[in-house]
């Protein structure tokens, strides 16, 4: 290397638009996860949603849906596995994606956790949203509406506990998702294909505790368990998502990617 | 701003003292294993900051997983690799300045050329996206196409893209130029060596087809059997085998005590490979005993160096493992 | 264009050598700088400056900081000179010794060399100047 070619010392920490040279910040990082889910979980929600609008315009001027929720029916049962979905590609997807461009794992499974909570946070809005705009469409109709699960013309705080409760059940099953692929990558086949019980512990743990299927709360535990207020077994479930995911992230932290 | 000192006369034996630009780049003790598989095995080397260096090596010599390992990718079983004097495992500083990018390409399907792009100019600290554009047109690549839809070459090229816009000051192609049809390699190696010129930094470029990117290169270091058989500069490389052909006495008495790589005989005729530098006295000597002193091409110096036949340069013999790369 | 036998600054000295003697690179011409050489015939960077730097060790070409470099002063007659100098030992040497070992005689040597040199002095009247 010689004369004109030596112009610039690589190790500047300014770009030359004055911007400071560094790695990329969380924000990016986690708009990227974010975004990538939200990429086909969006068209996903889009899809039920229009249909659903499609199906109760013919059935609010013709029929008659007295006595139940169709929400409660095009919502229930099936997201959750979405989120799990969701949580397998945090590793063989994001990471890939982010590590092989220079983020590190650590960074990685941050960006993870914050795409978790804000899909969980949308998912929950997705569901409770529903319920109160079907209930508009019943008390225009003059219907009345029972929820699976008992609870009848739910008011405001129903929707809002089931929202609730709707996105610690899809954060579980996101985090158990990403435990069950991280398991595979850490294990390897065979052990990893073990662990996958263990990896569904959060999500099957949300699901005994809290009001799955949208509303509808499981009876096992009654008589069981003791009567504790649901306040309680709500953080509860964050608890055990919050070791979910702590295990989720130290399992990230040493993947490697294939040659 | 010049650096008077780059300018001033460089001694005889050319070894990489290039001053700035670019990551030093060290192992020492170096293992990855993969179960039983020993694919790097006790590697130790030190690439000087920017140079261009060939990492050369056979089929599962070790390339790739050293690359890769230096681009934190994996952890290391043991031993050491220094980036810029620290670990890059999990290092933030150092991975978002460290550029690996393989001939598989390692994007996501799903994701068009222009959402790869899209993730380097946000990710990668130093991206140039005019380059990166004016590169994706110099290699025709469809902006709109997924990744999974691009052809064996296009995909090549788009790694390339996205190696030389990130403007890394470790950058490393892990046999980039595979897919690649002549004309696009071309273009590559002058885009590489002109944007080198511009930004100097520390470039690795894995190969097994040593000929065609002999000349870019600074330093070459061929990896035999997941150890480094040599380092050397790209110019000593070439000067330094030789064959002799002549009356068999006559070569066995000029060869004697030196490194040979290989033997063949015609009648009373003997060729031998001669890997260590031959030149005045010893050259004078050969050429009156009558024995023809001839230069060796590089790919030939690389199939002797790298035949598993030849022990007088493997290591201990003790790595009987195929590796993988 | 570069052979993959010899080192490669050498042949880049050698090339700007026969553009310098040839007269296709004047006193005072500038050369192409490192970049545009390494870029041209990509060749790195490192080796086009080795070759540049032997010729300047040579007094064939002289840097002007922040410029480029350019072709000496007298280079095409140090070279020639030095050339002459070596003409001996680089040409006529070799000839005599395969002229010795075929059992040719050195008037008749001689006699061969009169005869190829009326004809290239009558071909270079010709072709002189279609050189670069």
């Amino acid at each position: 290397m010689t004369d004109e070619t030596m112009t610039e010392v690589v190790h500047q920490t300014f770009d030359p638009a004055g911007r400071p040279v560094g790695p990329p910040p969380l924000s990016t990082t986690a708009a990227i996860t974010t975004i990538g889910h939200i990429g086909w979980l969006g068209w996903v929600w889009l899809t039920v949603a229009v249909l659903y609008g499609v199906a109760m315009i013919p059935i609010s001027i013709f029929g008659d849906l007295d006595g139940n929720s169709p929400w409660q029916d095009a919502v229930g049962g099936w997201q959750q596995w979405l989120f799990y979905g969701a949580g397998i590609t945090t590793v063989p997807t994001f990471a890939k994606m982010l590590i092989t461009n220079g983020v590190t794992r650590a960074q990685v499974s941050r960006s993870s956790i914050i795409a978790m909570v804000i899909l969980g946070v949308l998912g929950g809005i997705f569901v409770a949203g529903g319920l109160a705009v079907e209930g508009l469409i019943y008390d225009v109709n003059d219907w009345s509406r029972e929820l699976r699960g008992g609870s009848t013309a739910p008011g405001f705080a129903t929707i809002v506990g089931i929202g609730a409760d709707s996105v610690l059940v899809l954060c579980a099953y996101f985090v158990a998702g990403w435990l069950s692929v991280a398991g595979f990558y850490r294990l390897g086949w065979v052990v990893g294909a073990l662990f996958v019980p263990v990896a569904m512990v959060p999500a099957a743990f949300s699901e005994l505790v809290l009001r799955v299927d949208v509303g509808t709360r499981i009876d096992v535990l009654d008589g069981v368990a003791p009567d504790l207020p649901s306040a309680v077994w709500s953080l509860s479930t964050v608890a055990v998502i919050a070791v979910a995911t702590l295990g989720a992230t130290w399992m990230t932290s040493e993947i490697e990617l294939d040659n | 701003m010049t650096f008077p000192i780059a300018t001033s006369p460089t001694s005889s034996g050319q070894t990489s003292t290039t001053p700035s630009g670019g990551f030093v780049v060290e192992t020492s003790g170096l293992h990855v294993h993969f179960g039983r598989v020993r694919a790097i095995d006790d590697l130790s080397m030190r690439v000087a900051g920017g140079t261009i260096c060939g990492i050369l090596g056979r089929n599962g010599a070790g390339k790739s997983t050293l690359l890769s390992t230096i681009a934190a990718f994996r952890r290391p079983t043991s031993g050491r690799i220094e980036v810029d004097g620290d670990a890059p495992f999990e290092n933030a500083r150092l991975m978002s300045e460290i550029c690996l990018v393989r001939e598989s390409g390692d994007f996501e399907k799903g994701t068009t050329v222009g959402q790869v792009l899209e993730l380097g100019e946000a990710l990668r600290p130093r991206w140039d996206a005019g380059f990166a554009e004016r590169l994706v047109e110099r290699f025709a690549l469809p902006r709109r196409m997924k990744a999974g839809k691009l052809s064996r070459g296009q995909r090549a090229a788009l790694a390339v893209t996205v190696g030389l816009a990130s403007r890394a000051p470790l950058t490393m192609l892990d046999e980039p130029h595979l897919g690649m049809d002549a004309p696009s390699r071309y273009a590559f190696y002058e885009e590489l060596l002109a944007d080198y010129a511009e930004h100097p930094r520390t470039i690795l470029l894995s190969t097994h087809h040593i000929e065609e990117v002999a000349s870019i290169l600074e330093d070459v270091v061929i990896i035999h059997r997941g150890r480094v058989l040599m380092h050397r500069s790209a110019e000593d490389l070439r000067s330094e085998g030789v064959e002799l052909t002549g009356p068999a006495e006559a070569v066995d008495a000029v060869t004697e005590g030196l490194r040979t790589l290989s033997e063949r005989h015609l009648g009373r005729t003997k060729s031998v490979v001669v890997f260590e530098p031959f030149d005045g006295d010893r050259a004078r000597r050969a050429t009156e005993a009558g024995i023809d002193v001839g230069p060796i091409p590089l790919q030939d110096l690389f199939v002797h160096l790298t035949s598993d036949t030849n022990d007088a340069t493997s290591n201990n013999g003790d790595t009987s493992d195929e590796t993988r790369s | 264009m570069f052979d993959d036998r010899t080192p490669i600054y050498r042949q880049i000295a050698d090339e700007i050598r026969h553009q310098i003697l040839t007269g296709g690179l004047a006193a005072g011409d500038q050369v192409m700088s490192t970049t545009q050489y390494s870029t041209f015939h990509r060749i790195n960077p490192a080796t086009v400056a080795k070759a540049f730097q032997q010729l300047v060790d040579e007094d064939l070409l002289e840097k002007r900081r922040g410029i480029g470099m350019f072709v000496s002063e007298g280079a095409a007659d140090r070279l020639r000179t030095r050339r002459r100098a070596a003409f001996v030992d680089d040409v006529v040497g070799p000839m005599m010794a395969e002229a010795r070992r075929l059992g040719i005689a050195t008037d008749d040597v001689l006699d061969a060399i009169r005869a190829v040199a009326s004809t290239t002095a009558a071909a270079h009247t010709v072709t002189a100047g279609d050189q670069p």
